[in-house]
């Protein structure tokens, strides 16, 4: 007789199942996907999950798990997502957690402790890695994140720092000896080389609003208060490190928000005076709310990229305030903003918009939702491109206007569906879109697109199999 | 038997249940209402059961592990209520039990039957 192990993949999240987890579920060597995420559940998380063998995605954020996360992760060799998310675990982090394999991670809202090793950030395959790493609500970091910076900690599988921070932005250092850059707001290093008569350059991507120090480390020289000028394009003295004018709002240094606005001005704003001078612009209000209104602020981070996308939304809504009334839901969670659609996992990232104009008749049906007006127009704010985990984008049947930034969706690796038919586009075919291997529908019907399309092999495989509609 | 995403509406009848010899009944992203039949259990041979992105409602059935075949059981994003049934996770061929999205409560029914020991063995006759 021969017994063979049928892998076994149970999803229960987003119900309401109370009380504890049965014990003998701990004991199924047979489960490889264990989802039990935003339910009412309760109790320890005992030695015996160690049996769970053939285990790949372990999901149960959003219960009410309590006590230490015992340390048993080194022996699930399939392993490769956590979402332990908005539970009431302490104690420190297992370090087996931080084994190979891993692409994504997520221990936010608990009152865990620990550090991120460093070498695990830079390994093969490694797509998120959320953790409560804000400094500014305690002396220290309840858990330090040595990823925070790197880029594929918050934009999955881009790895070239042209493509995640404005050419602007970007910063060389001509080095001929060991140095230090430091960011003095988030208090951490930037960049080092250690070593004597060595020389090179080095590009770093550097914050408008941000403020830096660096260190001769052989001279034994260090200069302080460092900003980012662009017309001079080098970092110049300051007396002090600069409080940014928000809405009339100071937000200075050690601002418990300063860090995340460094990191979006530094990713985003192509223009400082827009942002924080045009009281019109729909990035100016976003700026505003996020950094002097927003309750939800801590919930998102600034090294999972859910910051950003929280930013990049509010500007959407900011942009097209004819239909969105975005006081009526800007209190909620992004993930539940009209439109939005987060990974059913972990809630956290956007992976579709949906704004068709039937799917937005739909909400403004219902009043608590804020949509007042059926019809999205204006053009295309080329920043939606910043949310890199979409896998659809749909905006048929709307009077959008203007051209398509090209290169728009080229930062959107999982992209598949971008649907845009039956509005009024002009130009050139938005090019970078089939820059994802995953696009198998592209649907430009019904505008005014114009020229020519690019070469074949910049398809994806897959595209020709489904639909391609201009 | 397949009938996905086509804008159905209505409700499943109890009849379906006498067909007996059917493996797979998906019916996907509709916009189907009311209980899931008891008579589901009478497909003995079912293996694949797809329910989910309707609006179903009321409870789960016990009789669903009746299907003592079921691979896959996907009911997801429907609008069911009540305790998942005991032993809906005793069927020994299932791979892939999906009940996300719904408003289910109670307890998590026991996983008797997933163990190494336990899941599905062949006797090899020579």
């Amino acid at each position: 007789m021969i017994c063979v192990i049928l892998p076994l993949s149970v999803r229960l999240n987003r119900n309401n199942f109370w009380g504890e987890v049965p014990s003998d579920l701990w004991h199924s060597r047979s489960l490889t996907e264990l989802w039990i995420n935003n339910n009412n559940l309760a109790g320890t998380f005992p030695e015996d999950v160690k049996h769970l063998y053939s285990i790949s995605s372990f999901g149960i954020s959003g219960n009410s798990f309590t006590g230490t996360i015992p340390d048993i992760f080194g022996n699930f060799t399939n392993l490769n997502t956590i979402i332990f998310s908005s539970n009431s675990f302490t104690g420190p982090i297992p370090p087996s957690i931080f084994k190979e394999g891993m692409s994504r991670i997520d221990l936010s809202d608990n009152e865990l402790t620990g550090t991120v090793p460093p070498t695990f950030c830079d390994q093969e395959g490694l797509n998120s890695i959320t953790v409560d790493d804000s400094p500014w609500f305690n002396d220290k970091p309840k858990v330090e994140c040595k990823c925070c910076g790197k880029p594929k900690c918050y934009i999955s599988v881009i790895t070239d720092i042209s493509r995640v921070c404005l050419p602007n932005n970007i910063y060389t250092i001509n080095f001929d000896e060991g140095y230090t850059v430091n960011d003095l707001v988030a208090n951490r290093t930037l960049s080092e080389t250690i070593g004597e008569n060595i020389a090179g350059t080095k590009d770093i991507c550097i914050s408008p609003t941000g403020c830096y120090s660096i260190s001769e480390t052989n001279k034994g020289n260090t200069f302080s208060n460092l900003k980012y000028s662009s017309s001079s394009t080098g970092l110049t003295n300051q007396e002090e490190c600069d409080a940014v004018q928000v809405c009339g709002h100071s937000i200075g240094q050690n601002h418990s928000r300063r860090k995340g606005m460094n990191r979006l001005t530094q990713l985003l704003a192509s223009s400082l005076d827009v942002v924080f001078n045009d009281t019109q612009s729909p990035e100016y209000k976003a700026m505003c709310w996020l950094i002097t209104e927003d309750d939800k602020y801590s919930e998102y981070k600034v090294c999972d990229g859910t910051l950003l996308q929280r930013f990049v939304m509010a500007v959407f809504y900011f942009s097209q305030e004819d239909t969105f009334d975005f006081d009526k839901f800007s209190s909620h969670s992004t993930c539940d903003w009209p439109g939005v659609k987060c990974d059913e996992l972990g809630d956290r990232f956007i992976e579709g918009l949906s704004f068709d104009n039937d799917t937005i008749s739909e909400m403004s049906s219902d009043e608590t939702l804020g949509v007042k007006n059926v019809t999205l127009s204006g053009r295309l704010r080329a920043n939606i491109g910043s949310l890199s985990r979409l896998k659809s984008f749909s905006i048929n049947g709307n009077a959008f206007t203007g051209t398509i930034d090209p290169f728009m969706f080229s930062n959107v690796p999982e992209l598949e569906i971008f649907q845009a038919n039956y509005n009024h586009f002009e130009g050139d075919f938005p090019t970078a879109v089939v820059y994802s291997q995953k696009i198998r529908e592209i649907d430009m019907s019904n505008n005014m697109l114009q020229g020519t399309l690019v070469d074949n092999a910049l398809y994806s495989p897959d595209l020709g199999k489904y639909l391609l509609c201009l | 038997m397949r009938i996905g995403n086509a804008d159905l509406t209505g409700t499943i009848p109890p009849e379906l249940g006498r067909l007996s010899y059917l493996k797979e009944l998906t019916l996907s992203n509709n916009r189907l209402s009311g209980p899931i039949p008891s008579e589901i259990g009478r497909m003995k041979l079912l293996e694949v059961l797809q329910l989910d992105r309707n609006n179903f409602t009321g409870i789960l059935p016990s009789t669903i592990s009746h299907c003592a075949q079921l691979r896959r059981l996907d009911v997801s994003q429907n609008k069911l209520s009540g305790p998942l049934p005991n032993g809906i996770f005793d069927t020994i061929t299932l791979q892939e039990a999906w009940f996300s999205m719904n408003a289910l409560n109670g307890s998590i029914p026991a996983f008797l039957n997933t163990n190494i020991t336990s899941r599905k063995c062949f006797l090899f006759e020579n």
